[in-house]
Parts: structure tokens; C-alpha cells; sequence
């Protein structure tokens, strides 16, 4: 938790881990009352949340685009992306940063909790239900920590896949 | 040699090749590139295929899948040489065209290589090109000797890759270029009209590979180049009907072609021997990068290989230039590194060092050139046979000669090999033997430039796009407002001053001349000219000014359109013009010149001028006009032209008429955010401006509110504001309105309902109505409020995002927001028939 705290403006944490130290380290962050997790490799930096400028023609969860030090980054609402409820931001949201093969892309949370190892032996695949819902599709696999379970998420996922299937359905 | 003994002799080549021998392969290729007359037209391929082999052996030396492909290659070859009498084969081109899929695959090692070749030879290409025109009306011997040097070169790296169909056509021009220079042949049409087919097939074979190379980019620095089949049956036709008309073309024009002279000091400028000595100091440098890493414990026989691939380069160069003694050292290093890759040496501490000197050798004999040139002097008069075999780089005898004159080692060497003197001595020496010939002409060596790639270009000009924003987000900060701050205002000032001038420069190194692309325009000038047999002469001014070079690239396919059409359809045939007085031959004038924060780019021709009422009659039969086309004022009717689907000519000619070149024209410059102006007077004739601002990455843009988005227009596209009030507006139905500003009807584009954004508020006072203009149509715009007007650094949007309606690109704004910018022309296309 204090890692998080500390940072209200940035954390770099793709900088100062190289992948060793990287892998099986995961970022757990909240939407509604789930924990989910994304390895942090991908990720480059957590800001605070900021004045969107939204964009025209895009699916809901497609909230707008932000400045990040001159480079303009699409914001992506991981809550609608999942189907959740919509909420309104306060300064507890976090836009999560992550680059999906050299393209920069925000990922809005609840919440950001704190930075875990998770280690590959304590990860079990998704159980593959055969009426996965949105947020099913998008999971890398379930990680235990003691007793709690946390949702990986796999990114490339969320951000390549069903996209053409989204913007026929709406 | 007949075509029977060449089989014959080839078949017992095949037979008796040991792969792995160095010498026994040069010979083969040899034997096989001088056959190249008797290959039997239908199966060329396969021999090429067998010389790009060979060459494959003589640059890797032997192995499993080259062995394999020989095998195959043999096979085929021994089943021709029995069943076909070839001797009649020549004639019979073009019956088989079994092109197998990768008929002969190049192996590429080096991308580095690859990609200088062609980049090079685009410039070559160029140049050769605006060299044969000029010579058409200037038969000029140093023409011909730049054209001759030109393709040499062409020819010499393309052999060195392997490419074999580029090798053989510049081999072909080459001979037919020698001859010309010897005065066996006469400058005419014909010929010129045969070169430049010659230099259209090398472009398009060098486009070819490089579209395949570029698709190929993922697989690394090795990859196999399938190298396109080319027939060039009908070029050496042509050649050789010129060659045949030889007794009668020369006494014909015996004094214009002037003798030039053959000795090497006219055939080499400066300029050519201060690239040769940048490239060398390169190759040196690199090849000792390779050996070096050799001695770090990586005993990969991959180095030697590059390194004694850079040593044949310098070798190749050096020959041609006539630096006798660099290319016997490089020739000598060349054989040391071949007997390590035979593993006759080893690659030990002691052999290194070796070749080491041997480089610094040659870096020392590089420092003095001159001097080295004139040392090899006596070669002069056998320059011309050495160079033309020099050429076929690595299939040359030159190998073989010079491997029996290894005892002419140069006193130092030897010295040096032998442990006698050090090679620091030997410098030493060499250097004070260069100064001691201090009154030849001494060349510079010093660079002037440097290559630098265009990504890193395009990062630091994102970098200074950046570095505005910040500056202003600095300067503008909320922070400050309302503060005195005179120190602090100097130093913004300065700050500005020294931001705005980083820009500049950095925008000025992504400008380039216009001259290469008016130089193409030449060659379609002259080819429309002579398809349509009417006499066009084009004058080009301003070739110096300079544009982004991405610009230049985008404008090359609308000013070809604009040409055709002046020609085509602007100027009169012989018999119009003779009976309206004027002058046979018609003027195309090609104009570029800076107009404020614009390049003006102006084609003129004295032709026949726009016919309006012909454009009118034909735009009301097209639908394209309505009632009162009669009144419209001739810009409107003008632009028509560039409507799609209009063509006022009857019959589609074979250049253009067929209705698609002008709307093509208009949306490429559209796109560069630039416009089309024409002046015309009928009867006297055209011109064409294209207006194309300076760089695509700056714009005058004014920012506005709509809903919770920033939305950006260029001011060019600006016409005027207006208040908002529900008076202006005339609804006509289907929710559609249009309002009337000063008895012009103009129709309105909803923000709002365009972007589907929910109408979350009533109307307010603070709405402001924006009339803009692209492509000739006005409309008006409702927004909430208009933001400013600033300059904006234009940013790509980005990928997930590329698909959003009329946006073309996206900018930071000062207060760190980011503000969409419209793309007037396609909002209007959207919405609006």
C-alpha cells in the first residue's frame, strides 16, 4: 500500500526492474469489490486520474485520450471494457499505463493496491467456464495469495480482442 | 568461342567442379558469365542461376544446401547441352515462360549492404536519367562519361550482391554507353530511347527488390531475395540493331559527337575519389571490427566472411579507381583472410595481428591516394580493360593476374610481414613520402556530411514538437498569472527565441531540393511529347527551393497529372498552333518558389487555355451543375475540372482523359493541407499553382469546444464567426438546417449530432457559429465556444484511435490538453453530397 501512496503523481516501474526482477511481480488493483492483476511488465507508469479529451466515434469504454508528457494516450475504462456498472471518477481512480507492442494505452481502476509476487506455482489457468463473460475472455489465469484469489489479466487481451465483435453488437 | 564449344566446355567444367575451390569457381563463373550469349533464350534463368551460385561459393565458400543447389543446376544444364542444338536459340525468344517461382534466389547477408545499393542506385538512376536527356540535345562526352560511371557502379555493387538481371543490364548499357564513348556510335533517338528503356527496366527491377526487401525487413540481416525474372531479349534486340545501323549513323553526324578522351584523370573527378576514400576508411574500419571480434574468442568463420567481403569491395573500388597499391594490399589481405577461412591459417593472435597491418596499410595508402594513383600510372593506358573487367566484380580474372603478381609487393609490406619494421615505422615513412608530392592537386578528406536515419530524424523532430509544448505549458502556466515577473518574461523570451530556432534547423534537415523531382518531370515531358507528336519545350525555374521531403514524395503523382493534362489536353497539335501564330514548339514552364508560409509550385503551358462554356455545357450534362451555372464566377467553373468523373475531352486518350487524373490531383493536395489556384486565359494558355505549405507538421490551427471535446481547424479553413442566434437558421427538414449569410445559402454541420454526442445542456449564448471552407463548399459549424488561436505541432492520432471520423490528426495544447484536430474537407465530404 505505501508503494502506491507515495506515488501520487508517478511510479516508474518498468524502469527500474529489469525482467528478472519483473517477472511474477503483479500491479493488484480494484474495479467494484474484485482484486485483479496485471504482470508489470507491460506496464510503464500509474498516473492520477486527469481532464479527459474525449474522442468522437468510439465504443463506450473508450473514455477520450490524455496528454502524457507530450505523448497522447488513449484511455481505456477497464469497468466498462468488463461490462461492470459505470461509476463516476473521484481522485481514488488510477489510469494504469501499459505498452502493448510500442503502443501506449490508459487502463482506468478503482483503485490501485500494491505491487505482489506471485509465483508461477501458486497461479491456476482459468477454469474456462463455457459462459465466460466479457471479463472471463480476458483472464491470464487465477493467482492465490494465502487465501485470497486474484484475477490476472492478460492485456493483449483486453486490448485486441473482440473489439470488431464490440463495435458490431453496439 | 562458338555456342557448341561453350557447352562443351562448360559441360566439362560442371564435371570437373570441386566446390571449395576458390580459384576453379572464380574460373567457372567466368567461363559462364562470358557464355551469357549462347544461354538458350527459354532457360536463361537457370543459368543466371548457376552464375548467382557460383557467386554464392565465392563469397561463403562451400556448403550442404549450395552443393545440393548445384547438383540440380548441373543436371538441368547437362540435359540442354544434349537435347537442343543451341545455335539457332537466340531467335526464339519468348516461347518458354516457365518462370519457376524463385527462379534464383540471392542470399543477402548484410541488409546494411542491400539497402545502400539501393538507395544508391536510385540516385544513380536519377542522375543517369537527367543525363540522357540532357545528352538528346547536348552530346556532351562528359555526359556520356557520367552516365558510363554511373551505371559501372551500378553495375559493380550489383554484381558484388549478386544480382544478376541488374548486373546484365547495366553490363549491356554499359558496352553500348563504351562504344558510344569510343565513337562508334552517334547520339540519335534511337539510342537515347534504348537507354532510357534500359534505365526504366534497372528502376523498375531495383523497385522490385526493394518492395521485396522491404516485405522481407522482420527476417533479420540474412534473408534470400527472390530476384525478379526479367526479359531482356527485346533491349538487346533494340542494342543490337543500333550497333548494326553503325556504318550508317556515324558518317552522318561525324563532328558533333565529340572525341572523348580515355585517359583516367578525365574519368575521375574529386568528388568520386573523396567517396571512394570515405567508403574505404569505412569498409577498413568495419572489417576490422569483424577481425577483431574473431580474436575475442568468437571464432565464427561469419567474420572472416564479412571481413573478406569488405576486402573484395576495397579491392573492386581501388581497381577501378587505379590505386594500384591499396588494391594489392586489399588483394593480398583478401587471400590471408580466405586461406583462414580454409583453415590453411589459423585464426590465431599471430595472423590478426597480421591483418591488422595489412589494414592500417591500407588506411596509411588511403591518406595519400593521389599520390598511390600516380604511382600506378603506368596502368593508365590499360585503364579501359581493367575497369570493365573490374566490373564484373568477383568473376574477373583480375583475381587470378594478380594472385601471380603477389611478388610486386611494395618494399614496406614486406618489411613489415616479416617483422623487419614496424608498421608505425611504415606509416611514418609512407607519410612523409606523400608530403614529398605536395604539389599534386591534394584532396580533402574531411566529411561533410553524414547519413543519418530517418527515424532517428523523425524522433527528434517529435522531440522538438515536445519541446514547444512544454515551453509553452511553462511560459502560459496558470501559476503565473497575475505575477510581475520581468526577469522571468526575459528569460521566456529567450527561451522562445532558442526553441523556435532548434526547430527551424530541424525542420531544414528533412527539406530536400526539389531538383530530383522536377528532373523526373523532364523524362515525362519529353516521352508525352514524342507519344503525342507535339513539339514541347519545359523550362524549369526555382529546382534549388526546398520541401519535407515526405511532401515532395506526395506531391509527386498530382504534378505528373498536371503535366499530362497541360500536354494532353492544354496544348494544340502542330496544325493549331501554326494557324492561331503561334510558335511550333509549346511551352511547359515548372515553377517553385517560397510564398509566405507556402511553396508555390506553378505549371504553366501556352496552350489553348480552359474552354468555360465547354467545361459548363459539359458539368450540366455530368449533373455536376445546376440552374445558374451561366453566372457562377470563373473559379467555380474552373474547378470543376478536378470533379470526379469529369473529363471534357471526347475520346480517352492513351496519356490521360479518362476522368480520373484532376479529382486524384485536388485530394492529394488536400491532403497536404495545400490548394489548387488556376489562372487561365483562353487562347493563351494555363497555369496551375499548387500551393503546399512548408511542412505538414506545423499548422495555424483555432481551437473551439464542442461538448467535452477540444476540436481544432486549420485557420486557412476559417472564413468567419458568427454569434449564434436561432434567427439564422432556416430549417429544412429532416432536422437539417442552412442559414443565410449575406444571400448565400450555407448548409450547417451539427457537431454535436455528427459526433452522435448527446445533447446534455440547451442552447446558450456562448455558442458560436463557424463558417469554414474546403474544396470549394462553405459550410457552418455549431460549437460552444471558440478556445484561440495558436500554432500546433500536428501529432499522428493514435492506432487505437485512427478510425475516428474527420479527425486527421490530434495536438497538445499549451494548458497540457489535447485538442483533435478537423479534417475540414473530409467533414464536409461526410456530410454533404
Amino acid at each position: 500500500m505505501e508503494a502506491v501512496k507515495q506515488s501520487e503523481d508517478d511510479i516508474f516501474l518498468a524502469d527500474d526492474d529489469d525482467d528478472l526482477q519483473s517477472q511474477n511481480k503483479y500491479l493488484l488493483f480494484n474495479l467494484g469489490n474484485e482484486v485483479f492483476g496485471l504482470e508489470i511488465g507491460s506496464i510503464i507508469q500509474i498516473v492520477e486520474m486527469q481532464k479527459i479529451t474525449e474522442v468522437p466515434d468510439m465504443p463506450p469504454y473508450i473514455k477520450g485520450v490524455i496528454n502524457q508528457r507530450g505523448k497522447v494516450i488513449p484511455l481505456m475504462d477497464l469497468r466498462l471494457r468488463f461490462g461492470m456498472p459505470e461509476r463516476d471518477y473521484d481522485d481514488r481512480n488510477c489510469i494504469i499505463i501499459v505498452n502493448i507492442h510500442n503502443s501506449f494505452i490508459g487502463l482506468i481502476v478503482d483503485t490501485v493496491a500494491e505491487v505482489h509476487d506471485i509465483d508461477d506455482k501458486n497461479i491456476d489457468p482459468s477454469p474456462g467456464f463455457k459462459s465466460s463473460t466479457l471479463k472471463e475472455k480476458y483472464i491470464s489465469g487465477l493467482g492465490k495469495i494465502g487465501e485470497d484469489v486474484k484475477i490476472l489479466l492478460d492485456v493483449e487481451k483486453i486490448i485486441t480482442q473482440d473489439d470488431l465483435e464490440q463495435a458490431g453488437a453496439s | 568461342m562458338t555456342a557448341e564449344s561453350f557447352f562443351v566446355t562448360l559441360g566439362d567444367s560442371l564435371n570437373s567442379f570441386t566446390p571449395g575451390d576458390l580459384v576453379g569457381t572464380m574460373e567457372l563463373k567466368e567461363l559462364v558469365d562470358e557464355g551469357r550469349d549462347y544461354y538458350p533464350s527459354g532457360e536463361k534463368a537457370l543459368f543466371l542461376d548457376l552464375s548467382a551460385l557460383l557467386h554464392c561459393y565465392i563469397l561463403e565458400g562451400e556448403n550442404d544446401e549450395l552443393n545440393k543447389q548445384f547438383q540440380s543446376i548441373k543436371e538441368r544444364i547437362v540435359l540442354i547441352g544434349h537435347s537442343e542444338p543451341v545455335a539457332d536459340s537466340p531467335e526464339r525468344e519468348a516461347v518458354k515462360n516457365t518462370v519457376p517461382l524463385c527462379p534464383n534466389p540471392v542470399r543477402i547477408d548484410d541488409r546494411e549492404v542491400l539497402d545502400s545499393f539501393l538507395q544508391e542506385s536510385h540516385d544513380h538512376l536519377d542522375t543517369i536519367e537527367e543525363r540522357i536527356l540532357a545528352l538528346e540535345t547536348n552530346p556532351d562526352a562528359d555526359l556520356i562519361d557520367d552516365i558510363f560511371r554511373s551505371m559501372h557502379t551500378i553495375k559493380g555493387v550489383a554484381s558484388f550482391i549478386g544480382l544478376n538481371n541488374i548486373k546484365n543490364i547495366s553490363h549491356t548499357l554499359e558496352s553500348l554507353l563504351d562504344r558510344l564513348r569510343d565513337n562508334e556510335l552517334a547520339v540519335d533517338s534511337d539510342l537515347i530511347n534504348v537507354l532510357l528503356d534500359g534505365t526504366d527496366i534497372l528502376s523498375g527491377l531495383i523497385g522490385n527488390i526493394e518492395q521485396e526487401a522491404e516485405e522481407k525487413r522482420d527476417s533479420g540481416n540474412e534473408m534470400l531475395l527472390c530476384e525478379p525474372p526479367v526479359d531482356i531479349s527485346l533491349l538487346v534486340e533494340k542494342i543490337a540493331r543500333i550497333g548494326n545501323d553503325d556504318g550508317k549513323m556515324v558518317p552522318q553526324k561525324p563532328a558533333e559527337a565529340p572525341v572523348p578522351s580515355d585517359s583516367v584523370d578525365d574519368l575521375i573527378t574529386g568528388e568520386m575519389i573523396q567517396k571512394f576514400i570515405e567508403e574505404t576508411s569505412d569498409l577498413i574500419d568495419s572489417a576490422e571490427h569483424e577481425i577483431l571480434e574473431l580474436e575475442n574468442g568468437s571464432p565464427e568463420m561469419e567474420h572472416v566472411d564479412r571481413a573478406f567481403r569488405k576486402l573484395h569491395t576495397i579491392k573492386g573500388n581501388a581497381g577501378f579507381f587505379g590505386f594500384a597499391s591499396i588494391e594489392e594490399t586489399a588483394m593480398e589481405t583478401e587471400s590471408l583472410l580466405d586461406e583462414i577461412r580454409k583453415g590453411i591459417r589459423e585464426a590465431d593472435h599471430r595472423n590478426v595481428s597480421l591483418l591488422l597491418k595489412e589494414f592500417d596499410i591500407i588506411r596509411a595508402r588511403l591518406s595519400s591516394p593521389v599520390e598511390d594513383r600516380d604511382g600506378g600510372s603506368e596502368k593508365t593506358e590499360n585503364y579501359k580493360p581493367i575497369g570493365e573487367v573490374l566490373a564484373d566484380l568477383g568473376v574477373s580474372r583480375e583475381d587470378i593476374e594478380h594472385a601471380a603478381n603477389l611478388q610486386n609487393k611494395k618494399l614496406g609490406e614486406i618489411l613489415v610481414e616479416e617483422g623487419v619494421v614496424s608498421e608505425g615505422i611504415l606509416d611514418k615513412a609512407l607519410q612523409s613520402q606523400g608530403r614529398t608530392a605536395g604539389d599534386l592537386p591534394s584532396i580533402s578528406v574531411k566529411r561533410k556530411d553524414i547519413r543519418i536515419d530517418m527515424e532517428k530524424l523523425d524522433r527528434l523532430f517529435d522531440m522538438v514538437g515536445e519541446l514547444i509544448t512544454a515551453e509553452a505549458m511553462v511560459v502560459d502556466s496558470e501559476d503565473l498569472k497575475g505575477l510581475e515577473l520581468r526577469d522571468f518574461q526575459k528569460s521566456a523570451l529567450h527561451l522562445s527565441k532558442i526553441t523556435r530556432e532548434i526547430q527551424s534547423i530541424t525542420m531544414s534537415m528533412r527539406m530536400i531540393p526539389l531538383e530530383g523531382l522536377f528532373n523526373k518531370m523532364k523524362r515525362l515531358v519529353r516521352d508525352l511529347s514524342r507519344k503525342m507528336d507535339k513539339p514541347v519545350q519545359l523550362q524549369i525555374s526555382g529546382a534549388d527551393t526546398e520541401m519535407d521531403r515526405n511532401v515532395i514524395e506526395e506531391i509527386s503523382d498530382p504534378l505528373v497529372h498536371i503535366i499530362r493534362n497541360a500536354i494532353d489536353h492544354g496544348l494544340e497539335n502542330r496544325s493549331e498552333r501554326s494557324g492561331k501564330g503561334k510558335p511550333p514548339v509549346g511551352t511547359v514552364k515548372l515553377n517553385a518558389r517560397y510564398e509566405g508560409n507556402e511553396i508555390w509550385i506553378t505549371v504553366s503551358d501556352d496552350g489553348a487555355g480552359l474552354n468555360r462554356k465547354g467545361i459548363v455545357i459539359h458539368a450540366l450534362e455530368k449533373g455536376l451543375l445546376g440552374e445558374g451555372a451561366e453566372s457562377l464566377p470563373d473559379e467555380d467553373i474552373w474547378k470543376l475540372i478536378f470533379e470526379p468523373g469529369f473529363s471534357t475531352m471526347e475520346k480517352v486518350s492513351e496519356i490521360s482523359g479518362r476522368g480520373v487524373g484532376m479529382d486524384v490531383v485536388k485530394k492529394n493536395i488536400e491532403k497536404l493541407r495545400g490548394r489548387i489556384d488556376i489562372n487561365t486565359e483562353w487562347g493563351k494558355g494555363t497555369d496551375m499553382v499548387l500551393r503546399i505549405p512548408l511542412t505538414l507538421a506545423i499548422i495555424d490551427a483555432i481551437s473551439c469546444r464542442v461538448a467535452t471535446m477540444t476540436l481544432a481547424f486549420q485557420s486557412s479553413d476559417v472564413i468567419e464567426f458568427l454569434k449564434y442566434s436561432d434567427d439564422l437558421f432556416t430549417h429544412t427538414g429532416q432536422g437539417n438546417r442552412v442559414i443565410n449569410l449575406r444571400s448565400e445559402i450555407i448548409p450547417v454541420i451539427d457537431l454535436r449530432e455528427f459526433y452522435n454526442i448527446k445533447r446534455d445542456r440547451q442552447k446558450d449564448e456562448t455558442e458560436v457559429i463557424v463558417v469554414i471552407t474546403a474544396g470549394g463548399v462553405k459550410s457552418a459549424l455549431v460549437v460552444d465556444s471558440i478556445l484561440g488561436s495558436k500554432q500546433m505541432v500536428v501529432k499522428a492520432l493514435p492506432e487505437l484511435l485512427e478510425e475516428t471520423r474527420a479527425i486527421s490528426g490530434c495536438s497538445v495544447l499549451g494548458t497540457g490538453d489535447v485538442c483533435l484536430i478537423v479534417d475540414a474537407a473530409a467533414l464536409i465530404g461526410e456530410t454533404l453530397e
